[in-house]
């Protein structure tokens, strides 16, 4: 069985590139100047009070010791305490990851369903006013910053016209958030942009790239209509390679979570990084780096295997 | 679109005064025309030429198969239906059950994600109302009327998982899928095997034969002409210069350009010939490989490459190397040229053992080397001028030439190219031009040893032979050692003072030209032998029947 040796010298890799990872994130948070301390503590707290802090923390003892004590607790399932938030880590990522989840999932699930037809159409129909009107609406969606965009979005669908919330469901358990479907669109919307621009260009340059191999020449010269060349050949050569894009686009998509979730005040993991980060909390913001690096991680490994179960080739070429 | 009454005597495919125009950015092309060709049903027409001649874009026409940026003008004929100026939708319909397509290359021609059974019934279903599980049904019964072995298994496997002579039969099985009044072959043959090549010609000639359809074939080899049309064509800049039977075109060819290019066929030669002169046998070897192995991968799954590999070629000396593909002739030869290290075995480059010197001392060893590739279009960086292309190894091996400008014009009147391509780009250059670069390259730091790896494979006949004669110029005149690699058993009988046959990654036969390409004693090279077609009608259906008998007796 290659396929399962392949997936364990995949997953060992990965566990060394999240141990580096956490190395090198936790190096940089301890060198910041001023350490949490001040951050916590307010500007009016002594150095008595930040010394204290800091003892308590453990934050002055050697940054290997330190890192050692944050593994050892790590392994066993340990990642500490808030230093804002009355609460662990671990119950707070295990309440938020979800909720990211479903807003990342239904965008990048809404990007591909309209990237993906969207992009084959315009590769059909090359260099008519069609394939060059999407083209500008990409390019604009491309290089419009997100947290515009969903600003824009804001202003038009939530103030002008009322017909959407302008804030996320908000609520702690993952059911309020499906309790609230329709302020859900606006954040999803914004989410799926980018990813839109994206997969669509890439779709259309792969589309025709596929249109002008020898194998859609032999499908016309046995007669296949035109629709059917593109549904039945030329989608699927071309999709392929969406899914490996899609896993290697996950930390692009977290990014665009920070953004999203800041926007629409959506209780996810973005929103708590960005909290952690104002407030200099160090263990929920290795914590969410520990998650976001797995993900990242996990995200390449799923799509090569995805793409070794999609394409006959690859199975062969790897044993 | 009008479909005329049809009688008993029709030909197939009908074209008059075709002229195809081609529209580019920078105006309007003549492509072709004007042209006049007809086929009869059961009659195989070739219609041949060099790169260039318009042939394969006469043969795309037929089914209105040209670019979106092709104009067509005249008539073509397709069984009674007009192909100029049809819409696609009516053309669709014609295309795969009126007319049938084979392409070139087999490896790219079928969808690589679909089963290729699957693909077999798309063509029947794009045709007739059938059943997914009958039009599967019907694609397994073709697989097997194509030749294929164990066709209901096979029709299962992904087109990767399939040789390249069975991926051109599943092509052949989608293009006979609707029995087609016509089927068009565009160099069917070109990339595979001659042993392979045999096969799948034996093939069309049987489906013509039973089926009653036409056929055009579009090639540039004289031997597969000699060995399947009843008549040829013959295309050059566009026009049809001659038109006649086999027999009358091949070997009473009235046109001066068909005798030209018949002319330049390498001849395959079945009697014992005059031997080329030995030269310095006594000398030592330049290169000598011995008991080579070169395996990828380890244990059970190792791939062999090459397995006790052993030859040596004497300075002045021509020594092919041939056999079919994955033979391991284009291995032997990177290990030759030292970019390949050797699994065992041992690499003497003159006289010093090759596989222990590290750094600088093979650095300097490899400056003796020249090298020229079979692609002439990749092989040249498209960024240099031909003057930085050529300079390029002296500038590697600084102060090996006095005066690398003087040298490099030097060369270029040794490969007979004018001083004018100095400032241009590899680009601007046809075929046969970048070849002579490329050996005007590999010869800059005078080396001992020139490797060259099917150095005209791509050009044209008229072509391959001036780069021939150039190499072969050189090297009397500069007396390096040669290993030429090569498939064209006619061009190494022609070049070469010594043969190695190879198969499998092991030396089949070794020896002089007559030994092993005349009267080889080894099974396999005579059936290597057997298999090339020979530009001559009678000969070659003597040459098919004496085959078949040798394989009947086998049996």
């Amino acid at each position: 069985m290659p396929l399962v040796w392949y997936t364990l010298r995949r997953l060992a890799q990965a566990v060394v590139v999240v141990f580096i990872v956490t190395v090198v994130v936790f190096l940089m948070l301890h060198s910041l100047p001023g350490g949490p301390a001040r951050g916590i503590l307010g500007a009016e707290a002594t150095p008595q009070q930040i010394a204290d802090f800091n003892h308590a923390q453990g934050l002055d003892k050697p940054l290997t010791t330190q890192y050692a004590i944050w593994i050892g607790q790590l392994l066993r399932g340990d990642l500490g305490r808030s230093y804002s938030l009355n609460a662990t880590v671990s119950s707070l990522i295990a309440e938020r990851l979800p909720k990211t989840l479903v807003l990342t999932l239904l965008s990048a699930l809404l990007g591909l369903v309209v990237a993906v037809p969207l992009g084959l159409l315009q590769a059909a129909r090359r260099n008519r006013l069609s394939d060059y009107l999407a083209t500008a609406v990409t390019f604009v969606l491309f290089s419009t910053p997100l947290f515009f965009f969903g600003l824009v979005m804001i202003i038009v669908f939530s103030q002008t016209l009322p017909w959407l919330p302008a804030q996320a469901p908000q609520g702690q358990t993952l059911a309020s958030v499906f309790a609230d479907p329709a302020a859900l669109v606006l954040p999803v919307l914004t989410g799926a942009a980018p990813l839109v621009a994206v997969f669509g260009r890439y779709m259309r340059s792969s589309a025709l790239d596929n249109l002008a191999r020898d194998y859609v020449r032999t499908a016309r010269a046995k007669g296949t209509p035109f629709r059917r060349i593109l549904s039945r050949h030329v989608l699927r050569n071309s999709a392929t390679p969406l899914i490996t894009m899609l896993g290697y686009q996950i930390p692009v998509m977290f990014g665009g979570a920070l953004v999203v979730e800041q926007l629409f005040n959506y209780p996810g993991m973005g929103l708590l990084f960005w909290n952690a980060a104002q407030s200099s909390d160090f263990p929920v913001l290795l914590g969410c780096i520990l998650v976001i690096s797995i993900a990242t991680v996990a995200g390449s490994l799923l799509a090569d295997l995805a793409h070794s179960l999609i394409d006959p080739r690859t199975k062969a070429a790897r044993s | 679109m009008t479909r005329e009454p049809a009688s008993t005597h029709r030909p197939v495919l009908d074209v008059r005064g075709v002229s195809v125009t081609f529209a580019t950015e920078s105006g309007s092309v003549h492509g072709v025309g004007p042209v006049d060709l007809s086929i009869d049903p059961g009659e195989v027409l070739a219609l041949v030429g060099e790169s260039g001649s318009g042939k394969s874009t006469v043969a795309f026409a037929s089914a209105g198969l040209l670019p979106g940026n092709a104009s067509v003008s005249g008539s073509i004929v397709l069984d009674g239906t007009q192909v100029v100026g049809a819409t696609e939708r009516e053309l669709r319909p014609l295309r795969g059950s009126t007319a049938g397509f084979v392409f070139q290359e087999p490896a790219t021609a079928l969808n690589p994600l679909m089963r290729v059974g699957d693909q077999i019934a798309e063509a029947i279903r794009n045709h007739a109302d059938a059943s997914p599980a009958a039009s599967r049904a019907r694609a397994i019964e073709l697989m097997q009327r194509v030749g294929i072995p164990d066709p209901a298994r096979r029709s299962r496997a992904f087109p990767f998982e399939l040789s390249g002579g069975q991926r051109q039969r599943v092509v052949i099985a989608m293009a006979i899928a609707n029995r087609p009044a016509l089927l068009i072959a565009d160099e069917p043959t070109t990339a595979l095997d001659v042993t392979v090549q045999a096969e799948i010609l034996e093939l069309i000639r049987a489906l013509a034969r039973d089926s009653g359809a036409g056929v055009l074939i579009v090639t540039h080899n004289m031997g597969v002409v000699a060995d399947v049309a009843d008549r040829v064509a013959v295309m050059h800049d566009g026009r049809v210069v001659e038109t006649g039977t086999v027999e009358e075109v091949l070997l009473r060819p009235a046109d001066p350009y068909t005798r030209g290019l018949l002319a330049a066929v390498p001849r395959l030669r079945t009697e014992p010939g005059a031997r080329r002169p030995a030269r310095s046998a006594a000398s030592t070897p330049v290169i000598e490989l011995a008991g080579i192995d070169v395996r990828y991968g380890r244990g059970a799954a190792a791939v062999r490459a090459l397995s006790g590999f052993s030859v040596t070629v004497s300075a002045g000396e021509t020594v092919g190397l041939v056999g079919e593909s994955g033979s391991g002739k284009s291995t032997a030869a990177r290990v030759a040229l030292g970019l390949l290290r050797p699994t065992a075995g041992t690499v003497r480059l003159f006289g010093t053992d090759a596989t222990r010197l590290r750094g600088r001392a093979r650095t300097a060893l490899r400056s003796d080397i020249g090298v020229v590739l079979q692609d002439p279009v990749s092989s040249l960086d498209s960024r240099l001028t031909v003057e930085q292309c050529i300079a390029e190894p002296m500038r590697v091996h600084r102060g090996r030439v006095a005066d690398p400008r003087r040298r490099v014009r030097e060369l270029l009147d040794a490969v007979r190219l004018p001083q004018t391509v100095l400032s241009r780009s590899p680009l601007e250059l046809s075929g046969g031009q970048r070849q002579r670069v490329s050996l005007a390259r590999a010869l800059s730091l005078g080396p001992r040893l020139l490797v060259a790896d099917e150095p005209t494979s791509a050009l044209d006949v008229s072509v391959q032979q001036s780069v021939l004669d150039i190499i072969a110029e050189t090297q009397s005149r500069l007396g390096y050692a040669l290993l030429f690699v090569s498939h064209d058993l006619a061009v190494v009988q022609q070049i070469c003072d010594r043969v190695v046959v190879m198969r499998h990654g092991r030396v089949e036969e070794f020896g002089t030209v007559d030994e092993t390409l005349v009267s080889p004693r080894s099974a396999y090279a005579q059936a290597l032998l057997r298999a090339v077609p020979v530009p001559d009608p009678i000969a070659q259906r003597e040459r098919r029947r004496a085959a078949a008998e040798q394989a009947d007796a086998a049996r």
